[in-house]
C-alpha cells in the first residue's frame, strides 16, 4: 500500500484537457459592471466564484502524480491435471500470495481451468480454455494485466503441464517488460497415460512402426492399436519407470490416411484417470511403390509379378523398346530391368536410368536369365558400373581362356594312319592355344594316363614331343579316361572348358550318357572326333550330343584345321546355369523381415557372375558361392541384382514358396527411393499450420503444391495451394483450420506427380489436459530463473519480501478534477441563492 | 442514459434533491430591499410584501425557480458525466492501435494516435481498454484509467520493425472471460487481418477499422532471404536466395540494391536471376559472417529495405582415429568432406573396440552385452537441451533399420539412452555395424555418423532464415543433433523468434540476425474484410463531450440569471 509519506513525496502535476476555455474568464468583469455593479460585494464574489468554478471545470483539469504503484498478477492453475487435493493446495497457496501481495499493491488473478471462481478477488480473469491449460496465454494475460509502465510481477501457481508449447510470445513480453515471474510448483498427479504417438512414413503393404509414449510408473501394462474397431497390434507385460516408449507394428493397407486409436491399459490401482488412456493418431500412408518394369524375354511377366507383389506396388510395363530418352523417370521409384537385353533398351534410356539412380535415388533392380547380364549385353553398357556384380563380357569373346582336355585313343585299333591323324589333330589344337589357356592330354590304351598333365599352354615344344611319343598299343577302355579329363578340368579356372575325344570309336559299353550330361552341367562341353573310316559314329555323335559339343568325322588330314577352330571359337559356355541349385542366405537382416531366411527353396537356374567388392550378397549358390541376390548403394540410389528371373524358368521351384511374395516385395521395397522430391514437415500453432517442403531433388524446376484431403482420402476441395520459396529449395505455405481440426495435406510437384501425404494433427499442437508429457511442460523453475523471479518453495514473509517487481517508469495516477468543480459550482450557486434570499435586518 | 461518475439512480436522486432544496430556498423571505414608494397608497402593499421577522413565505416566482433549477440540474448532470449515444456502445470496447511496421509509413501512426486519443474518451472508462499492437500486444490503457495516461504512454512510442501482432491479440482476447458477451474491437491502423482470424472470433465479437493504409504507397521491400545447403555439394558453402517485392508501378533493378557478405560487397555478376524479382547466389563461403541485402532507393517504408542473415560457420571437424575403427564408420568419415583426420589437435575421437577412453568427446561402439540400449549418448549440458536432442536422435531415420527383425533377432529393442556425463560421447552397439545388419548400408548411417561427430564437436545449428515472429526453420540436417538449440533456450524450450527485426542476443552471448521479411508489410494488401468503425467522429479534431456542452449552457444561464437579478426581474 502506498504510504502517506510516499503520497506526499509523489510529484504532482496539474494538466488541462481544454485550456482554451480559460478565455471565458475574460467575462468575469462583466459580472461586476454589467448591467450594474453588485449591490453587495460578497454577492458579487460568490457569483464570480460560481462562474470561475465552471470555467475551470470546462478546462478539464487533471492532477497527475507518479505514485509508486504496484500490480501483482497471479496465475492460478485449477486444471484437471491436478488432483482435487492439489487444486485445493494451489488455491491455498494462491490465497496466501494474494493476501501477502495485496498489502503491497493491487492484485489480479488469472485462473486456468476449474468451473468455479477459486479465489475471491475483484480483478479476476477466468480463462476460456476449452478444458486445456494454455499456460503461455495465461502468462500473457497476466503480464498484460500489469498496466504498462507500472511495477509488478507475475506469480504462477501450477504444475507446469501446459497443453501447448506456445509460450514464446508471453515469455518475450515478460522479458521485454522485465517482469519477474515467481513460481510455485505443484506436483502433478501420478497416473498412467499416453502422451504422444508418432509413426514412420509407410507405403501400402509395409509395416508401420508406431511409437507410443507412455507416461507413468507400473508393471503389467499393455498397449493396443485399434483400426476400424479391430485390434491390429498389441504389446503386453510392459514395465514403465516414469515413462517408456512402446513400438507397435502392423501393416499399412491402402494409400491415404489411416486412423488408428491407441490405448494403454494398466492395473486399476496404478491408473487414477481412465479418460487419458486413449490417443487418436492418423498415419499418412503414401502411394504404392511405382515400378517401371522393362521386360522382354519373359513375355507377360509383369502381370504375375504384379499379382505376386500385391497392393503395395504399382507396376507400369511399357514395351521396353518403345521407351526413348524423354521418359520421365521421376514418376517411378524403382526401375526393374528383367531379362531385357541392351538391344531393346536404348542407350539413352540406360544413361537416363544411370543418372536417376546416381543423382535422384532411383532404385534399380536388374534380374533375369539368358537375356540379362552378360548375355543381355550388360557387360559393357551405361548400367554396367552400377551393378553390384561383375559381368564377363566381350573380353572373353575376343580372347577367351580355354581349358582343353584331349582324350586320345592310343589303343591298338588306332595303329597306322589313325594314330597319326589323331596326333595331328592334337598338335593343331595345341598350336591354337594361347599362353593363358590350359591343356592336358589323356591317352587311353586299356588304362588311362596323363600323357600331358593339365598345364598352361606355354611349353608347346614339350607338349608336342609328348604327343609324338604316343604309340597305338593295348585295349580301348574310354570311360575312365573321360572321368580323368573331367576331374582334371574341374580344377582349371578358364572361361571355356572342353573335352575333345579323339578315337576310332572302338569303345566299351559304359554309362556315357549320365557321365557326359553331368560334365556338361558343369559348363564343360564334350566333343568327339572320329578318326579314320568305318568307325562306330553313332556312339560318338551321342556322346557329343549329351556333352553339349559337336561330333566330327575326320577322314583325312585336310579337314583338321577348320574343325579345331570351329570347336573353340563358337562354343562359348553360356552364363545361365540350369539345374537345381541349393541356396545359402546371409546377412542383411533388413532384407528378410519375417521371411525365414534358412527356408529358401532351391533355384532352377541362375546367371553366373561374381560379386563386386563392397556388394552385399544376400543369397548365393551353396556349392559354387555364386551370388544370386546382391545389392549395394550407388550414388543416392540402391541397385540390386537378382541373377535369375523373378517370374520364370529360374524361379519355377519358388512358385510353391509361400514367403516368396513377401521376399520379392521386400527386395523391390528396399530398392525404392523412399525420398520424395520434397521433405515435408509441418509446424502448427493454434490452427495455423505452416507446411515446409524442402526440396531434396537437385531438379530446381520442381515446385511443390498442396491440396487438402478428408480422412477418407478424398479431396476436401479442388483448390491447389501454392508455396513460397523462402530459401533455396525451401518452400513454405501457411494454411488455416480450426485449432481442434486435423489438417490432412498432400504435397506434389505438379499435377502429374505422385502425392506425398502429411497429417497435421490438432493433438500435435494442443494435447488434452490430462495427457501432457511432463518433458513438454513449462519449466517453471527455468522461467523464474530466466526472468529474475523466485521459485517460491516456502511462502514465508522473507521469500515474499525477496520477490522482486519490475521497475515501472510510467507508474502514475491521474485524477480528474472537473466533475468536482462542477459540484463546487452547484454548491456555490446554492450559496448564492441562500445569500441573496436570507432574511436580514 | 448512463454516466461516467455516478449511477443513473444517484443522478436522479440528486436532481430531486436539488429541486426540493431550491423549492425551500424559493420560499425564503427575500432580504429587505429599499423600495422608494411614490405614494402612501402603496404602503400597505409594501408592508405586505416585506413583512418583518417572517422567514418563510409562500412559493412565488415560478419562472425564477425553474431558471435556478435548470442551472443546478445542468451542473449536476455534468458532474454525473453523461454519455452520448455513441459513447454508450454496447458491451466492452477494445481499441487497438497498430504500432507494427505497417504503421511506419508516412503519418499513419500519428494519425491513428490522434484519432484514438480523440475517440477514447467517448467510451466509458469501465468498459474500454487500449492495446498497442507492435512487436507485442501491450495494454496501454487499462479499464478505468484516464485518457491522459494513454497520452503519456504513447508519447514516446514510434512504430517498430515488427510484423503485426493484431491476429495474435484477436486470438488471445476471447481467452479472457472477464469481458462481457459483446466485445467491440476497433483497430487504428492498416495492419491486415486474415479472414481466418476473423472467422475464429466467437459470437458477439466484432472488429472494425478506423484508419486505413496509405493510398499512394510506393515501396520496394525484401521479403525473402534464406540460405540452404549448396547444390554443388561443397561442404563449406551455402546457397542464398532473396526476393524483393515492389508495389504496382515499380520495378526491381540491379542498381536498386546492394549485396554484402561481411564487409565485402558482392559482385552483381554472382547474382543469378531466377525471376523478375528473385535472385540466387551460389556457393557463398559459410564463414559465420552476415549476408545482407540493402535497397538503396528511398521509398515509403524503411524497415524492409535491409535484410540480414547470419551465415553458418562451417569448419572441418578435426578428428582422431583410434585403431581398428569399424570399417563402416571409417567409410562414412572418408565420404564426409567436412571432417578431417588429424594427428593432434582433434576435437573428437573415433574409437576402435580396444581403444581406451580419451580426454576429448568420442564416438565408439560397444558390445550388446556391455550396453543395454542400442544408442547411448553422453551429454554435459542441461536436461532441457537434451530433451530436444533425444527427439532429434529419435528422428534420425533409424527406421531404415528393420527394427522389428532386429528385435526378434537380438531380443532387444532399439532404444536410445541419454546419460549425464563429464564429457560428450556417442556409443552404438557394435552389432549394428556388423555384417548381420544393414544399418551401415542405410542412408541414415552416414547421416548418423556425420551428426554424431558434429554433436560431439559441439557445432551449433543454423537456420534457413530468421524472420520476425515466424518459427525458425532448421535447414541443415547436420544440426539437428546439436547439443542445444539456443533459440529454444531463449524462450524456455519454445520454438520462437521474437517479433522484431534486429540483432537477437542469445543467452550465451552470441547473436543472430532477425529480419522483417513480411510480404504483407512490403506490399500492402487491402483489408476489405473489416467494416469501418461506427464511432461518430471521424476527423482528427477535438470534439467536446456532453458535459462540456452542459457546463457551457450553465454558464450562459448563470449570466442571464445574473443579468435578470441585477435588473430586479428575478428575486
Amino acid at each position: 500500500m502506498v504510504s502517506l509519506s510516499e503520497r506526499i513525496g509523489a510529484v504532482m502535476e496539474i494538466s488541462f484537457n481544454y485550456p482554451l476555455f480559460a478565455l471565458l474568464a475574460i467575462l468575469v468583469p462583466a459580472l461586476w459592471f454589467f448591467p450594474t455593479r453588485p449591490k453587495r460585494v460578497w454577492h458579487g464574489v460568490i457569483r464570480t466564484l460560481v462562474f470561475l468554478s465552471i470555467v475551470v471545470g470546462l478546462m478539464q483539469p487533471v492532477v497527475v502524480s507518479n505514485l509508486p504503484n504496484r500490480h501483482y498478477a497471479v496465475v492460478l492453475d485449477q486444471s484437471d491435471s491436478l488432483s482435487d487435493e492439489n487444486k485445493a493446495r494451489a488455491i491455498e497457496l494462491a490465497e496466501d500470495v494474494i493476501g501477502k501481495f495485496s498489502g503491497e499493491g493491487s492484485v489480479s488473478v488469472v485462473q486456468v481451468g476449474g468451473t468455479e471462481k477459486a479465489v475471491d478477488t475483484p480483478n479476476f480473469v477466468h480463462m476460456n480454455a476449452d478444458e486445456k491449460s494454455p499456460l503461455g496465454d495465461a502468462l500473457e494475460i497476466a503480464a498484460q494485466s500489469i498496466p504498462f509502465g507500472v511495477s509488478g510481477s507475475v506469480t504462477v501457481v501450477s504444475d507446469g503441464l501446459s497443453t501447448d508449447r506456445h509460450w514464446g510470445r508471453a515469455f518475450d513480453l515478460i522479458r521485454e517488460r522485465e517482469i519477474p515471474v515467481h513460481s510455485i510448483s505443484i506436483d502433478p498427479t501420478p497416473d498412467v497415460y499416453i502422451s504422444d504417438v508418432r509413426s514412420t512414413d509407410v507405403r501400402p503393404g509395409e509395416m508401420v512402426a508406431l511409437f507410443v509414449e507412455v507416461i507413468g510408473t507400473g508393471t503389467d501394462l499393455s498397449v493396443t492399436a485399434i483400426h476400424s474397431d479391430e485390434a491390429i497390434a498389441r504389446v503386453d507385460d510392459l514395465e514403465s519407470d516414469g515413462r517408456t516408449t512402446v513400438m507397435l507394428e502392423f501393416k499399412a493397407d491402402e494409400p491415404g490416411f489411416m486412423e488408428v486409436e491407441v490405448e494403454v491399459s494398466a492395473p486399476e490401482n496404478l491408473d487414477s484417470d481412465l479418460t487419458n488412456n486413449q490417443w487418436r493418431h492418423v498415419i499418412a500412408v503414401q502411394d504404392p511403390i511405382r515400378v517401371l518394369y522393362l521386360g522382354n524375354r519373359q513375355s507377360g511377366a509383369d502381370e504375375p509379378l504384379s499379382d505376386l507383389l500385391g497392393v503395395g506396388f504399382e507396376i507400369d510395363a511399357p514395351v521396353a523398346s518403345s521407351l526413348s530418352e524423354d521418359v520421365d523417370l521421376s514418376n517411378y521409384d524403382v526401375v526393374m530391368l528383367d531379362d531385357a537385353p541392351t538391344s531393346v533398351v536404348e542407350e539413352s534410356v540406360q544413361n537416363k536410368i544411370a543418372d536417376a539412380v546416381r543423382n535422384d535415388g532411383l532404385g534399380l533392380i536388374h534380374s533375369g536369365g539368358e537375356a540379362a547380364f552378360g548375355d543381355g549385353g550388360y557387360h559393357d553398357s551405361p548400367l554396367t558400373d552400377l551393378l553390384p556384380v561383375d559381368i564377363p563380357g566381350d573380353q572373353d569373346k575376343i580372347d577367351p581362356s580355354v581349358g582343353l582336355a584331349i582324350i586320345l585313343d592310343t589303343s591298338g585299333s588306332m595303329a597306322g594312319t589313325r594314330i597319326e591323324l589323331a596326333k595331328h589333330i592334337a598338335r593343331i589344337a595345341v598350336r591354337r592355344m594361347k599362353p593363358h589357356d590350359r591343356i592336358g592330354i589323356v591317352e587311353f590304351y586299356g588304362n588311362k594316363h596323363w600323357a600331358v598333365p593339365m598345364q598352361p599352354a606355354t611349353n608347346k615344344i614339350e607338349i608336342d614331343r609328348a604327343i609324338g611319343r604316343m604309340k597305338a598299343i593295348g585295349g580301348t577302355i574310354l570311360f575312365p579316361a573321360i572321368q580323368e579329363a573331367y576331374y582334371g578340368l574341374q580344377n582349371v579356372n578358364t572361361r571355356f572348358k572342353h573335352i575333345v575325344l579323339i578315337t576310332d570309336a572302338g569303345v566299351e559299353d559304359s554309362p556315357y550318357e549320365s557321365m557326359t550330361r553331368r560334365i556338361n552341367r558343369d559348363r564343360i562341353t564334350v566333343s568327339t572326333i572320329l578318326v579314320g573310316q568305318g568307325g562306330h559314329n553313332l556312339i560318338m555323335s551321342d556322346i557329343a550330343n549329351w556333352g553339349g559339343g559337336r561330333f566330327y568325322s575326320v577322314g583325312n588330314q585336310f579337314q583338321l584345321v577348320e574343325m579345331i577352330f570351329k570347336q573353340t571359337s563358337t562354343k562359348k559356355s553360356p552364363m545361365y546355369k540350369r539345374g537345381m541349385f541349393d541356396l545359402e542366405t546371409s546377412r542383411g537382416q533388413g532384407w528378410w523381415g519375417e521371411v525365414q531366411a534358412n527356408e529358401v527353396p532351391a533355384l532352377n537356374g541362375y546367371v553366373e557372375v561374381e560379386a563386386r567388392d563392397g556388394a552385399e550378397v544376400l543369397v548365393e549358390v551353396s556349392d559354387t558361392e555364386h551370388p544370386v541376390l546382391a545389392t549395394w548403394r550407388y550414388g543416392l540410389g540402391r541397385v540390386t541384382t537378382l541373377m535369375t528371373e523373378p517370374v520364370g524358368e529360374g524361379t519355377r521351384n519358388w512358385s510353391g514358396w509361400e514367403e516368396y511374395p513377401e521376399f520379392l516385395g521386400r527386395i523391390v521395397r528396399r530398392n525404392a527411393s523412399f525420398t520424395n522430391s520434397f521433405e515435408i514437415d509441418t509446424q502448427r500453432r493454434f490452427g495455423k499450420t505452416t507446411v515446409l517442403a524442402n526440396r531434396v531433388s537437385p531438379n530446381e524446376a520442381l515446385i511443390p503444391q498442396a491440396q487438402i484431403y478428408n480422412l477418407d482420402s478424398t479431396l476436401a476441395d479442388e483448390e491447389m495451394y501454392s508455396f513460397t520459396e523462402t530459401a533455396p529449395g525451401l518452400f513454405e505455405l501457411d494454411m488455416y483450420s480450426n485449432s481442434d481440426e486435423d489438417l490432412l495435406i498432400g504435397v506434389s510437384a505438379g499435377m502429374e506427380s505422385s502425392v506425398w501425404r502429411s497429417a497435421s494433427l490438432a493433438i500435435s499442437d494442443e494435447v488434452q489436459e490430462n495427457q501432457v508429457d511432463p518433458m513438454d511442460g513449462l519449466d517453471l523453475v527455468g522461467l523464474s530463473e530466466a526472468t529474475g523471479g523466485l521459485s517460491l518453495l516456502e511462502l514465508d514473509d522473507d521469500s515474499i519480501a525477496l520477490a522482486s517487481v519490475s521497475s515501472g517508469e510510467l507508474s502514475f495516477v491521474v485524477v480528474q478534477i472537473w466533475p468536482w468543480l462542477l459540484l463546487l459550482a452547484i454548491l456555490l450557486y446554492l450559496g448564492d441563492i441562500l445569500y441573496r434570499r436570507w432574511p436580514r435586518e | 442514459m448512463s454516466f461516467f461518475n455516478l449511477s443513473p439512480l444517484l443522478v436522479g436522486l440528486g436532481l430531486l434533491a436539488l429541486a426540493g432544496l431550491l423549492f425551500l430556498l424559493q420560499q425564503l423571505r427575500i432580504r429587505y430591499t429599499e423600495l422608494p414608494v411614490a405614494t402612501t397608497m402603496f404602503w400597505a402593499a409594501a408592508v405586505r410584501e416585506a413583512p418583518v421577522r417572517v422567514l418563510r413565505q409562500r412559493f412565488r416566482h415560478l419562472l425564477a425557480y425553474l431558471l435556478a433549477l435548470l442551472i443546478c440540474w445542468l451542473l449536476w448532470i455534468g458532474f454525473g458525466g453523461p454519455l452520448t449515444g455513441a459513447q454508450r456502445t454496447a458491451g466492452f470496447n477494445v481499441l487497438v492501435i497498430d504500432g507494427s511496421a505497417h504503421a511506419a509509413s508516412g503519418e499513419i501512426f500519428q494519425q491513428s494516435k490522434r484519432q484514438l486519443l480523440n475517440d477514447v474518451s467517448k467510451y466509458p472508462r469501465d468498459s474500454r481498454e487500449v492495446f498497442l499492437s507492435g512487436a507485442q500486444n501491450v495494454r496501454v490503457l487499462a479499464t478505468g484509467e484516464e485518457k491522459l495516461v494513454l497520452e503519456r504512454r504513447l508519447e514516446e512510442f514510434e512504430p517498430v520493425a515488427a510484423s503485426s501482432s493484431l491476429e495474435e491479440l484477436l486470438r488471445l482476447l476471447p481467452r479472457n472471460n472477464s469481458y462481457p458477451d459483446e466485445v467491440n474491437i476497433v483497430v487504428y491502423g492498416g495492419a491486415p487481418i486474415s479472414q481466418h482470424a476473423l472467422d475464429r472470433l466467437p459470437d458477439g465479437y466484432s472488429v472494425s477499422r478506423k484508419i486505413e493504409t496509405l493510398d499512394d504507397f510506393e515501396n520496394r521491400g525484401i521479403v525473402a532471404l534464406g540460405i540452404a545447403e549448396p547444390l554443388s555439394g561443397e561442404w563449406d558453402t551455402v546457397d542464398v536466395l532473396f526476393r524483393i517485392l515492389a508495389t504496382e508501378g515499380l520495378v526491381v533493378e540491379l542498381d536498386d540494391f546492394s549485396v554484402q557478405v561481411g564487409e565485402q560487397e558482392l559482385s552483381s555478376a554472382r547474382l543469378e536471376l531466377i525471376s523478375a524479382n528473385e535472385f540466387r547466389v551460389r556457393d557463398v563461403v559459410a564463414d559465420g559472417s552476415v549476408f545482407s541485402v540493402s535497397i538503396e532507393q528511398p521509398d515509403d517504408l524503411d524497415f524492409d529495405n535491409e535484410a540480414l542473415v547470419t551465415l553458418p560457420m562451417k569448419e572441418r571437424v578435426p578428428i582422431a582415429l583410434g585403431s581398428d575403427v569399424p570399417t563402416p564408420i571409417r567409410r562414412a568419415i572418408d565420404a564426409d568432406d567436412g571432417i578431417e583426420i588429424v594427428g593432434s589437435g582433434a576435437s573428437v575421437a573415433i574409437l576402435g573396440p580396444n581403444d581406451s577412453e580419451p580426454s576429448i568427446p568420442y564416438l565408439c561402439s560397444a558390445a550388446i552385452t556391455e550396453q543395454e540400449k542400442a544408442f547411448v549418448i553422453g551429454y554435459t549440458g542441461e536436461l532441457d537441451a537434451m530433451e530436444a536432442l533425444q527427439q532429434s536422435v529419435a528422428d534420425l531415420g533409424l527406421s531404415e533399420i528393420d527394427s522389428a527383425a532386429m528385435a526378434t533377432e537380438l531380443n532387444q529393442e532399439i532404444r536410445i539412452e541419454l546419460k549425464h556425463s563429464d564429457m560428450r560421447y556417442v556409443s552404438v552397439w557394435g552389432e549394428l555395424l556388423s555384417e548381420n545388419f544393414n544399418f551401415k548400408d542405410s542412408l541414415s548411417f552416414p547421416i548418423f555418423v556425420s551428426k554424431s561427430i558434429r554433436y560431439l564437436a559441439d557445432q551449433e545449428p543454423w537456420y534457413a532464415y530468421l524472420a520476425a515472429g515466424r518459427q525458425p526453420v532448421e535447414q541443415t540436417s547436420g544440426s539437428s543433433l546439436a547439443s542445444s538449440d539456443l533459440l529454444a533456450e531463449y524462450a524456455i524450450g519454445a520454438s520462437y523468434v521474437r517479433n522484431e527485426a534486429g540483432t537477437l542476443e542469445l543467452r550465451d552471448g552470441s547473436s543472430l540476425q532477425v529480419s522483417l521479411l513480411d510480404p504483407s508489410t512490403a506490399v500492402r494488401a487491402s483489408s476489405q474484410n473489416l467494416t469501418d468503425a461506427v464511432i461518430e467522429t471521424s476527423n482528427a479534431q477535438t470534439v467536446w463531450g456532453i458535459a462540456t456542452w452542459l457546463a457551457l449552457l450553465a454558464v450562459l444561464l448563470l449570466g442571464l440569471e445574473w443579468y435578470l437579478y441585477q435588473r430586479g426581474l428575478v428575486p
